[in-house]
């Protein structure tokens, strides 16, 4: 492999650790805080991915199907949230897997009678390409890495800095206690529920120029998120991150070194995590529901 | 059973009457009547397994009662959310002596403002201390009293009528028991304390009233100071 093959690769895995992180860590904040396995996250980045064919192909601007795709994500992922989430968080796991489950084949269905079956093509909204010792590069990709950090700053300070944010720490430890604080932990669900469902737009929105769009997208992807979720640790946006970085870098070089390879590698990355850390790699002790 | 001229005979912060209480098919309450009369510390005592913890935790509303009533200043609250019992002033603290561990000693106080309403953290610095120096600490770097101190001084801050403590004695030093029962008896001055405690010396020290507990019922109610004063859990249970 020569430098500018190298280089290419790095920037091309950075560019689906972005991806993987906005997706994934909507899946470890609903499982970390409400103890939910939200499947139907891959319906949101679906949406996502959808409303940006539709208004990119329609008014010609790929931000504005962006920003669409999360409001109406938004609005449908807290009508879920308020009608079904709310009633069973203290359920089994089951439940949520189940209903999850539902509602994202349920999904699949509806954009397969709106959008038929075809894939669809979403035109890069930064066309051009950037050339980094050597190695010519799309400039799109370097966008995606870019507004990924951006995304996890903002996210690292709402957390960190704001009050809902460290309610939602709090509860991710421990929900029966920070609701003895006084806290109204449904509210703070509703929030959680709802930055999660954001993220999962985003990802969809910012994929669909780097793929087709097809109903089963959410579906292909669905493997990978939760293998990044289960690496980094349930809960932990820094595992999180961490995880989607191995995860995106493993597929990148897996491709480029043996195609076949490249969907196997990270689950085998996974196992030796997992032999090693069997709470995934920032996992933790104090989780509890 | 608590007669009714016992009853008649105190102001009453909160009252449960009737209670049952069932895990499943399991039923581990009975008919609980209890009575936690305002600036009184009073004392629930009994075996493991008696139903103690279950009384604490179904008044603090995370568990849900079959029958019965829990009547807080004569409004019933069962069925309320945990989080809205809190605000009514009624606060649990429970036995495992866990805070935040993630978050720092200032961030715990600042979500129990944020939940109360309440930046006041000085009447929490009147109480301890100790909990000044410790602002920046992480939750996970506190010893088990500094937990305790934590949890009891969060619970503090907004309207608190009741404290429902869990053993908050269980596992610490016996020179921070000895402060905490000192800190618990100016507590009472302002608020009403309940405590699930095995400890007889700080039952002795503290406790206003005694419930005894078996097998998921109040097998007794002692109120006069000589008989707490000689009270041995071996005869009683």
């Amino acid at each position: 492999m020569v430098f500018s093959e190298l280089i290419s690769t790095v920037t091309i895995g950075l560019a689906m650790s972005a991806i993987f992180f906005l997706l994934s860590v909507g899946l470890s904040l609903s499982y970390g805080l409400m103890r939910i396995v939200s499947l139907d996250q891959f319906l949101y980045y679906s949406l996502g991915a959808y409303m940006t064919y539709v208004l990119t192909a329609n008014s010609g601007s790929f931000w504005l199907g962006l920003l669409i795709g999360v409001v109406v994500a938004c609005a449908i992922g807290w009508c879920i949230e308020k009608a079904l989430y709310e009633r069973i968080h203290q359920k089994e796991l089951m439940f949520s897997m189940i209903i999850s489950y539902g509602l994202l084949l349920m999904g699949m269905g509806a954009m397969k009678y709106v959008w038929g079956l075809v894939p669809r093509p979403v035109l890069t909204p930064i066309p051009g390409h950037i050339s980094v010792l050597g190695a010519t590069l799309s400039a799109y990709r370097f966008a995606v890495i870019g507004l990924a950090v951006a995304i996890y700053i903002a996210l690292k300070l709402f957390l960190d800095r704001t009050i809902v944010g460290k309610a939602i720490r709090a509860g991710i430890e421990d929900v029966e206690k920070t609701q003895g604080l006084g806290i109204n932990i449904y509210m703070i669900f509703t929030i959680a529920f709802l930055v999660s469902v954001s993220l999962s737009a985003v990802a969809g929105a910012l994929h669909a120029p780097l793929i087709m769009v097809e109903p089963q997208m959410g579906l292909e992807i669905l493997p990978t998120a939760f293998m990044i979720v289960i690496i980094g640790g349930l809960g932990s946006l820094k595992g999180t991150v961490v995880s989607s970085l191995i995860v995106g870098q493993v597929v990148a070089f897996g491709f480029r070194i043996w195609a076949p390879g490249a969907e196997m590698a990270p689950f085998l990355i996974m196992l030796l995590i997992f032999l090693v850390r069997p709470m995934g790699l920032y996992g933790s002790i104090y989780l509890r529901r | 059973m608590i007669t009714e001229e016992a009853k008649s005979q105190v102001t009453a912060i909160l009252e449960a009457k009737g209670l049952n209480v069932s895990y499943g098919q399991s039923r581990v309450l009975f008919d609980v009547d209890v009575v936690f009369p305002a600036n009184e510390v009073s004392v629930i005592a009994g075996r493991n397994g008696a139903g103690k913890t279950t009384l604490l935790r179904t008044i603090a509303g995370f568990l849900r009662p079959v029958s019965g009533s829990v009547l807080l200043a004569g409004g019933n609250i069962v069925g309320l959310p945990p989080f809205r019992i809190v605000r009514l002033g009624v606060k649990y603290i429970p036995q495992d002596k866990q805070v935040f561990s993630d978050l720092t000693v200032r961030e715990n106080l600042e979500l129990g403002s944020y939940a109360m309403k309440d930046w006041d953290w000085e009447k929490v610095f009147k109480y301890f201390p100790k909990l000044k120096e410790l602002l920046n600490r992480k939750g996970a770097h506190l010893s088990g009293g500094e937990r305790q101190m934590l949890m009891i001084g969060r619970a503090l801050l907004g309207k608190t009528r009741l404290l429902l403590l869990d053993e908050p004695m269980e596992g610490l030093a016996p020179v921070v028991v000895q402060n905490l029962v000192e800190t618990l008896r100016q507590l009472r001055e302002d608020i009403s304390l309940v405590l699930v405690e095995q400890n007889l010396q700080v039952v002795r020290e503290l406790a206003d009233r005694v419930y005894l507990m078996k097998e998921g019922r109040i097998v007794a109610e002692i109120t006069a100071r000589q008989e707490i004063d000689n009270l041995t859990f071996e005869k009683e249970l």
